[in-house]
């Protein structure tokens, strides 16, 4: 940076080469900076959306129902939470090439942590927990076509929901 | 050079800003659902009672958003839908940002989920669940 300008303050000819030669180097890198900035946030809103659809299965499932199986079971309430944040006309959609709700787990523990069965005669324990699995491969589309160098495409939530021991279930 | 670099500012600003505004809507939402029927004193006056939902609801959205506030600020109260005949609450939370090339840059976000009272036979269908 010794001899940057002319002293009339302009730059000489072949000073302003080599800015050029170093714009034509920099510019594609800033480029690529750019990209990679925008599939992480990209990514990371994917994890986010896979989070809530986590958090909301186990809520709902830890609310709405008074036995762990059946068609109106928690079970089958956190899992058609999940169907329906994988469906095309959903809000916060979730992308995933798996089969996302029968690879995801829905256990309900008790209060000691033991896992209670689903069954349609096994009643939600008061005071326990509902804990959803969640498992997502992401579409290599979504990382920028073939994927990104570092950025694993499966990708993994839990959401936990206490049952409210003192709530009043149909 | 420099719009490179504002852009790759701009990129960032704005995905932190959506995350937050959504992960508002989603603390809102799941408020909502929590909260149950009936009223409650929203604002600390008792003789002003408002649905619990909705109170519960813009709390958790204001509450949210104002830990995000490096990232994004809110504009408008969170708007609560409730609809008790689907058996559903949507949210939308709105907030603004500044992105350094495009300047105030205003964000919404929406939320739903299942209202706690629904019956359960209802959730395998798809009413409950689409905002």
């Amino acid at each position: 940076m010794a001899v940057l300008t002319r002293p009339g303050g302009r730059t000489g000819p072949d000073q302003r080469g080599s800015v050029a030669i170093g714009m034509t180097i920099m510019f594609p890198m800033l480029m690529m900076v750019i990209v990679a900035l925008s599939i992480i946030t990209d990514t990371a809103r994917t994890e986010q959306a896979l989070q809530a659809a986590a958090d909301r299965a186990a809520l709902t499932a830890s609310l709405c129902c008074s036995h762990t199986g059946g068609p109106a079971g928690a079970e089958a309430t956190a899992k058609a939470s999940l169907d329906a944040s994988h469906h095309e006309n959903a809000h916060n959609r979730i992308f995933c090439v798996n089969d996302f709700v029968n690879d995801s787990t829905v256990l309900i523990l008790d209060v000691a942590g033991d896992v209670v069965p689903v069954a349609p005669g096994s009643r939600v324990p008061p005071g326990g927990t509902v804990e959803v699995y969640l498992r997502c491969e992401i579409p290599p589309q979504a990382l920028g076509g073939s994927g990104w160098p570092g950025l694993d495409l499966r990708r993994s939530a839990v959401g936990h929901a206490r049952v409210d021991p003192y709530r009043f279930r149909a | 050079m420099l719009l490179v670099v504002l852009l790759g500012i701009h990129v960032v600003i704005i995905a932190m800003a959506r995350t937050a505004v959504q992960a508002a809507a989603e603390a809102a939402a799941s408020a909502a659902q929590v909260a149950g029927p009936g009223r409650r004193d929203c604002f600390g006056d008792p003789a002003i009672l408002e649905p619990a939902r909705e109170c519960e609801a813009v709390q958790a959205a204001q509450l949210a958003m104002a830990g995000a506030r490096a990232s994004v600020t809110e504009t408008r109260r969170a708007r609560v839908l409730i609809e008790g005949e689907r058996g559903l609450v949507t949210v939308l939370v709105f907030g603004s940002t500044r992105s350094p090339i495009f300047g105030q840059i205003n964000l919404a976000a929406q939320a739903c989920a299942p209202l706690d009272d629904a019956p359960a036979v209802q959730f395998a269908g798809a009413d409950p669940w689409q905002c």
